[in-house]
Parts: C-alpha cells; structure tokens; sequence
C-alpha cells in the first residue's frame, strides 16, 4: 500500500496479522514485535489465539496473570505492624481502625511486602548497574556479549520479559535501564498516596521478583563474557556431566594459614578479579591464600581454581574471631554492619571498597598503593579505596606484609575458656537470645571443669550472630570459647565441591521434557547460610532429593553447604558423587546469587518452548501459565534477607513453588493457598472455556517449614500437579506418603485422598492398604479382589465411575487447560484480509 | 503479659476449644531431665486438649492418650483466618492456642500473624506477641514452671 502499513503486518504461515493490536502500545516497539511473532509464534497458534506480547512491562501489563494467583493463594502476613507512620498525618494506629489517608491494615503490610521486596531488588539492580558500568568502560559500549556456543536461545528471562536479548553491552544497558525504570515505580508504589489495593501491591512484589531475575541474567552475561566465569553454555554437550570438576575446595580447614591469607567478602567480585590478576602476573599463586565469603566466594571460584570458600556471610564472625585472615577485602551486601570491631579484635586489615558501605572511612582512591600498604602494615586497620584495581593489588601487598606481625593465634586458650565459663551464673539469657536456642548454662558450665565437648559441639550449628554475648550481663565471651574448643574440629573442615558452571543447556531440557513423564520434580536449594539445625541440613536435604530422583540445582551460598554430605559408601562428597547436570539423580551448582535466574526459571521457559511451542518473547503470562503444572520447587534455607524475598517473588509468579526454612520465617507474606474451599481451585478448560475442579494443587506458592524432614515432605506434595501421567503421579504418591511414614510416626497424610483419581496412581508396595483405607475412611467403594476402585467419592459427595472421575476432577493429560480466558483456544476472525 | 502456673493451668482447663502446638525443639530441648515433648504431651492429656503435633513430634505423642496428628504449623496459621475451620484436629476454630517448643523466629512469625486470637506462650521467655506467655527464666526454673502447670492440672 505505499503508506507504512506493511510495517504494522506480520505474517506467520498464511495468517497475517495487524501488530498494533498485539501489544498495549507498539510505538518504538514495531520491529520487535514483528520479530518476536516471527520466530515463535506458529500458524496454529495465531489463529486460535488471541496474539498478545508484553514486552518491556509494567507490573499491571502482568496484573491479569498475578491476580489469578493471589487470589487462589492470598497472602498471609506476618510481623504485622499496626503503626503506620508513613505521612504527614500520622502516626496512626491501624490496630484500631483506618488510618487518616484511608489505608487499612493489610494495606499497609502489602506496602511493607512491596518496600522489601524494592529494597531487594534495588540492592542487586545497584551491584549489577556497578558491574555494568565498570565493563562499558573498559571495553566500550558496542563491546559484543557472548552467548556461548551451546546457546540457542540466549538470556530466556530476559526473553520473557522484554523479547529482546543481550547481544551487546548496549543492549544490556537498555534492558538494565529498563529494570530501573520499573525499580522507581515499584517502590513509588508503596509510598504514601500511591496504590491502596492489596492485591495491586503484592503484584507489585512479584514484579519487583521479575525484574530481579533479568538483572540477574544481565549479570550473568557479563561475568562470563568479560571475566571467563566458568560457563558450560560455551562446553561441548558430552563434557557438561563432569563440568566444572570438583577441584573447589570448602571450609575453614582448608586454608594454608602459613601464607599470606586475604579474602574477599560482599557482592562485588571485581577486587578478588583484580588481585587474582596481579596474583598470576607476578606469580603468586603459590603464595598467596585467597578465600571468598558469600557471592564473592561463589563468583572467585568461577574464575579462579585455587580460591576457596570459607564460610556463608552469616558466620563471618566466625571466620574473623578464628584469627586467620590478613586482609579482609570487603564490598557490600551479604556483610554485618560492625565488620571494622571484629577483625580489629584479631588485627585483621580491612580494605572497604563499596559505594554502598563506606564504614565512615576517609577516601583514599588516589593514594599510592605503597603508601596505603604501609598504613595498613603500621597504623590503620581499615582504608576505604574504590579503586577497583588497586584495591586488588592493595590487598595482595598488604598481605605479605601483615603476615608475620599479627599473633600466631587469637584463640582462647583452655585455661581462659575454664575461667569464662567459672563466671557464668546460670541465668540462661543468652539461651533466650539464641535464635537457635543451641546455647545455654548447661553447655557452658562443664567448661569450667576441662569439659569443651558441649561447647564444640555447637561449631556447626552455631550462626555466630553473637545475640548470646550482648545479652550476657557477665560479658562471656561464648563465640570465642566455641571456637577454642573446636579448633581441631575446624581444621577438618575441608570438604569438595563443584564451582557454579553457570547456564543449562537445552539438550538437558529436551532430557529433562522425555524423562518429565516419570519426574518427580525438580528442586533448587539455595539461602545465605543460616540455618536453625548444623549447616550439614543444607548436605541432607539435597542428599534425600538427589537419593529420589530429583533434578537438583543448588545455588548461592547453600552450594558450599551442600557440599558436606560424605557418602562413607562410595568415599565421596556429593558433588563428585552425581553428574553435574540438570537431569533426574543429577546434582548441578549454577553459581552464586546472580545465577539464580539460571536455575529454575531459564529451563523451564525453555521446556515451554522445546516441548509444547509456548512462545517465549516477552510472553511471560504465557510461560507461567505452562509452568504452573511443572513439579518445580524452591527450597529458601537460610534467612529471609531483602533480596531472599524478592527471590520468592519472582518464582511464585513464574509458578515455581517456595519453601522457607526456619531461619526464613520472617517473611513478610507467605502465600498459602486453603485446600478446604473447592470454589478456588479450578482451571479453564482449553477449549470450551468453562471451569473445572481440580485438586487442590499445588495447595501453596510460598510456604514456612520447621525442619528438613517437613520440608522434604512439603517439596514431593508440592509438586504433585493437577495434570500427570499416572506413572508420575504414582511414583510421587510413593515419596511423599513414604516419607510421612518415615519421619512422622507411620501416619499418613489426612488429604492424600483427594489425589487419587486413578487406582493405578496408588504406589504398588501400599496398594492393598490404601485401597482399604480409601473404603473404609473416605467412602470409596473397593473391588477387593481385583483390586480396583469401582466408585470414587467426589468431593462433592457424588459417587462416580472411574471413568467420570477423571472427567469430573482434575484435568486428564492431552487437554489443554489454562488460568487465562485469552489463552482459551477459539478460531480467530479478527485476521488482516489479504 | 506474663503469668503464674496458675493462670496457665486455669486458661488450659477453661478457655473453650484449646489447641496445643509442639514445635520441633520440643524433640531435641531436654530440661529438667526430660525432653520437652513429654511435658506438652503430660500437659495435653491432663487438661483434656488435642495436639497439633508439628516439626517431627508426633512420634513421642502418638503413644499418649490424647488427641493428636501430625501437621504443619504454617497450615494451622492459614485455617485460623478461614471462614470455616474445617480441619479434623478440632471440632470448631481454636479459640486459644497454646504454643511450646518453636525456634523463636517462627515462633514470632505465627504469634504475629494471628492477629487478635488468644495465644499462649510456654516458652521460658516473656513475649510480648503473645497474649500470656511466661516470664524470662532459666532452663531449671522453666522445668519447674512447667512441674508447676501440671500439679495444677492434676488437682
């Protein structure tokens, strides 16, 4: 036609198809559109659907889909505050009613779910804005990002989100502004005068959880293009089992205290980055220890075979109060605040190089580095350079130096630890301060006699937070008596581990899709390491999942922890037990905190795509919609930190199902679902657009356990879905029922039986007995002899045939169903005539 | 606020429709000479009030004459806001819960996720979350405290 209109037309098959029509508002998005519909849309699919993208969101583009959740999973909150204080007109008491601007309690506790939920975000979008920025600068803004030779489909959350990829550091530029953009008006949201719906809000926290990921893509693409993270997107396919090999060391005990000791602790890899270059440039590696705590750790590995990972974030105390660091390097995040006062107590040089975490420290960028040396050898204890490079090389000098004029030891020694514990008086206050409730006269008093072993017993369990020495009126020093009784224990501490190998490829998705039939899920454990329990709860839990045939992926901290099971058997850790894959009884580490998007999300958009052509270009509502009947957990084990939280977010809302441990029950909102109210579980048959009952499943999206054994039991419930082959369901049965009669005195679930749709679900070595008790306590009518259900009880009372059941409940596998009317297959007539 | 043995004793034998919950720590927490769970489990069966056994306690209560089943304390938070209580462990909503054993953190997160509903708290710290809970004590004064609620029960 001459008049640009070719430009508003794509056309896929025969069909041609008016793009404007396709997104709320196509201006500077037309050739995006176009091509996303191109390359992942099909003909069958345009015309019996209605063609929508949402690329570059807004969280209310996405409302439609986080509304079907939260209203089937409302959101519970806890640590309820009633004092909102938020505007001029306040303080208001909402204990007592309505506040003066008109906000309700829950409301309020909505724009409190949505603040930490911002604040997570924001502390991860800022260290991957830093990262971003330091990469633009040295290699210029057109500098091309890889995606690895095994890599079809590039970053799939960003895909999701945007349609786009990271092709160049200016396309990640774009995609991180974007993230920004959408970080201001989340945490716009939640102040005064803005959204006033609880529901608006909390779709809010899930987007705040989306984002999350795609700045954790961004990160990702940087890390292993521009600084050779290890990367098995860039492996040929067959050597991917055993990549990386587990070279990495874990522990305390596996530190050379006779070298030089430095490491490096925060969000901010760059140091470590700089001092491991200056290390080899001026061969070093024999000489110097270097060591990582939290992401710094878990990244350092990544690029540096002989770092080591020493503790979680949490228990940096513990590291510090041991005396063997030289040169504490120390960015941001992941870190106690009154990190200066502990390492001065073992005269620990502290080099603080964040924007975000200054200490108070005088700016010393622009002084030589022989000069900050011999302050830190001499007179300071602390310096503050941002100076990314030369606080590397700082670090490296400043070690040698300092080696040799600190104390051989900072330990207790017996003699101290039996007159500490002579001054306790029984009170038991730092018992009630403990969040583990590990410590107590009782472990002390003994050590007043010689007896350390109650003492050194609680090196594994203990978190280190200290709450037991401030809230001790006798100023006991109860760390550093734990620690000096556990000092030869700790030197054991050196167990093996797999660094993070970053991407999953897609030939383990097609895997994982053909294996999908007899799955019984897929877990990634991940959390900050701190745990109610011994950190070897982390080593158990994947253990058990890896033991039933689960995929699991371990990220972040829990990866150092996972790695603590020692199979007597086999003489193994875990990690040289199981191949590194994401395929069943296979154990993968993807990295630390920035790889989270990599794990669970990423493979499950791409088995969407793969395996039933979901489109998968800024097509979000589409892919959560698949995913909601992917078996799919993810286990929170440590505390609930800001960016933990907004963590959870952004797998609820990709369907992906969460478990909080213990030391994560702070969660601001847990989203639980009530299996009693049949009006919520439904789902939209595919074709005739009407309802259908389902079981009430997955029953939650985010849920709170006390222990491993509740949270195993919790994941194989979790991820029995409405719609699975029989085998699978059975196979699922038999986990989740056996693992009630193991670790909850040979009962069984009180609900199991609104599951059974099928005999042939019922595990075989429990058949006869379930039979029995469907007959006899659910009203079920048995044949005995052939053993079958020939009427099952519908919830609703009706006794059906169990051909009806399966029509009346649940959806049978082959029938599309979905949460969304748009995505009710109907043939189209509102096509483009040709 | 923080009560006598006393109080206890009385609020568990005359508040209608008590629920006790057992956290995790009441398998692995001894004092007195025995664990936790066996003085919930003494203190259920003498006041005559079921037992919403979480963590992994349901094996040391399953033996005792009282009321109880395994179940899942986030589950127990979640039916409390519903409009029907339909759960087996209780003929209608528990107007008191009693909690005793839980890591004080997820204590926290259930006390103040019940909003108005009568709590109780037998742990040996004073809470302010709860509605009654006991006062700070050492590990010996608790074991007595609770040797106390339950030569209350008995008379």
């Amino acid at each position: 036609m001459g008049d640009g209109s070719d430009k508003m037309t794509v056309t896929v098959g025969q069909t041609k198809i008016d793009i404007a029509k396709t997104v709320r508002d196509i201006r500077g998005r037309e050739d995006l559109v176009k091509d996303a519909i191109e390359t992942t849309w099909n003909e069958n699919l345009v015309n019996q659907m209605k063609v929508w993208l949402q690329p570059f969101p807004h969280a209310n583009d996405i409302a439609e889909w986080d509304k079907v959740l939260l209203e089937r999973y409302e959101p519970l909150y806890t640590n309820v505050q009633t004092k909102c204080g938020d505007c001029y007109q306040g303080p208001c008491d909402l204990g007592k009613g309505r506040g003066a601007c008109g906000i309700d309690c829950d409301t309020y506790q909505a724009k409190l779910s949505l603040l930490t939920a911002g604040k997570g975000l924001a502390s991860f979008v800022s260290d991957t804005r830093d990262l971003l920025d330091y990469c633009i600068k040295k290699n210029g803004m057109d500098a091309e990002v890889k995606w690895g030779k095994a890599m079809t489909y590039g970053y799939m959350n960003v895909h999701a989100f945007t349609g786009e990829n990271i092709h160049s550091l200016a396309d990640a530029n774009k995609i991180l502004s974007y993230v920004e953009g959408q970080l201001t008006e989340l945490i716009t949201s939640a102040s005064h005068g803005h959204d006033c719906d609880v529901l608006d809000l909390e779709s809010k926290v899930l987007h705040s959880g989306s984002m999350l990921l795609v700045a954790m893509d961004i990160s990702e693409a940087l890390k292993w293009t521009f600084f050779g993270f290890l990367w098995s997107g860039d492996q040929e396919l067959l050597d991917v089992k055993d990549y990386p090999k587990p070279y990495t060391q874990v522990g305390l005990g596996s530190v050379d205290t006779a070298k030089p000791v430095v490491v490096f602790v925060g969000n901010d890899f760059i140091p470590a980055y700089e001092a491991v270059q200056f290390i080899k440039e001026n061969k070093l590696e024999d000489k110097i220890e270097v060591g990582g705590v939290g992401a710094a750790g878990h990244d350092m590995i990544r690029f540096y075979e002989r770092a080591k990972v020493l503790v979680t974030p949490v228990k940096l105390t513990k590291l510090l109060r041991l005396g063997i660091v030289d040169v504490l390097v120390v960015s941001d995040s992941c870190c106690k605040v009154n990190i200066l006062e502990e390492a001065a107590k073992t005269d620990t040089r502290v080099i603080a190089t964040s924007f975000k975490q200054s200490f108070g420290l005088k700016e010393r960028s622009f002084d030589p580095v022989d000069d900050l040396v011999k302050d830190l050898t001499e007179a300071s204890t602390a310096v503050l350079v941002f100076d990314k490079e030369k606080a590397g090389e700082l670090a490296v000098k400043a070690a040698q130096k300092v080696k040799g004029k600190r104390k051989e030891s900072y330990l207790l020694s017996a003699d101290q630890v039996k007159k500490h514990a002579s001054r306790c008086d029984g009170c038991d206050a730092c018992f009630r301060a403990c969040p583990n409730r590990i410590i107590s006269s009782k472990v002390i008093l003994p050590a007043k006699d010689g007896n350390f072993s109650r003492l050194a017993d609680l090196c594994d369990s203990s978190l280190f937070c200290g709450k037991c020495e401030a809230a001790c009126p006798q100023n006991i020093p109860v760390m550093d008596m734990i620690l000096a009784s556990s000092s030869e224990k700790i030197k054991e501490d050196n167990v093996r581990m797999r660094a993070g190998r970053g991407f999953i490829s897609q030939l383990e998705v097609r895997d994982i899709a053909i294996t999908g039939f007899n799955l019984p899920g897929v877990v990634n454990i991940t959390g900050c390491g701190n745990y109610a329990g011994s950190d070897k709860d982390v080593a158990w839990l994947t253990n058990e999942f890896v033991n039933s045939n689960y995929a699991v992926t371990v990220t972040g901290c829990a990866a150092q922890d996972a790695a603590r099971h020692f199979n007597e058997k086999t003489k193994k850790f875990l990690f040289e037990q199981f191949p590194s894959l994401y395929n069943p009884r296979c154990l993968a580490n993807i990295g630390g905190c920035s790889s989270h998007g990599l794990a669970m999300t990423t493979p499950t958009y791409k088995l969407g795509y793969l395996g039933y052509r979901c489109p998968y270009r800024a097509t979000f509502e589409m892919l959560a919609d698949f995913m909601i009947k992917w078996p799919a957990v993810l286990i929170l084990w440590g505390p609930a930190t800001d960016l933990m939280y907004t963590l959870a977010a952004a797998h609820v809302r990709s369907s992906l199902k969460v478990i909080v441990g213990p030391n994560g029950s702070n969660f601001k909102r847990f989203l639980m679902g009530n299996k009693y109210d049949r009006s919520k579980w439904w789902s939209l048959h595919g074709l005739k657009n009407y309802k259908k009952e389902i079981e009430p499943l997955p029953e939650h999206l985010i849920y709170p356990v006390e222990t491993k054994e509740e949270a195993v039991t919790q994941a194989y419930k979790l991820c029995l879905t409405f719609q699975e082959f029989e085998t699978t369901r059975m196979t699922k049965f038999d986990l989740w029922l056996g693992a009630y009669k193991k670790w909850f005195g040979n009962t069984l679930p009180d609900d199991w039986h609104l599951f059974v749709k099928r005999d042939v679900e019922l595990p075989i070595t429990k058949k006869a007995k379930l039979l029995r008790l469907l007959e006899e306590e659910h009203g079920f009518e048995i044949d005995k002899k052939r053993g079958r259900i020939t009427k099952f009880k519908h919830r609703d009372g009706r006794m059906l045939d169990p051909g009806e059941i399966v029509e009346e409940y649940g959806m049978r596998v082959g029938l599309y169903t979905t949460f969304l009317p748009r995505l009710v297959y109907k043939i189209r007539a509102d096509r483009v005539e040709e | 606020m923080t009560a006598t043995p006393v109080d206890i004793a009385k609020c568990l034998k005359e508040d209608k429709n008590v629920l006790l919950l057992t956290g995790a720590l009441c398998d692995t927490l001894e004092i007195g000479g025995k664990r936790l769970v066996e003085y919930a489990g003494e203190i259920a069966e003498l006041a005559g009030i079921p037992v919403a056994a979480t963590g992994n306690t349901i094996a040391s209560l399953a033996e005792r004459n009282i009321k109880t089943k395994k179940m899942f304390a986030g589950d127990v938070i979640n039916y409390m806001r519903a409009e029907k209580w339909e759960d087996p462990i209780a003929p209608e909503r528990p107007g008191t819960l009693v909690f005793i054993g839980y890591y004080p953190q997820f204590l926290n997160m259930m006390l103040t996720s019940l909003g108005d509903n009568k709590t109780v708290s037998l742990d040996n710290v004073a809470l302010e979350e709860a509605t009654i809970s006991l006062p700070d004590l050492n590990l010996d004064d608790w074991a007595k405290f609770l040797d106390n609620v339950i030569g209350e029960l008995k008379k």
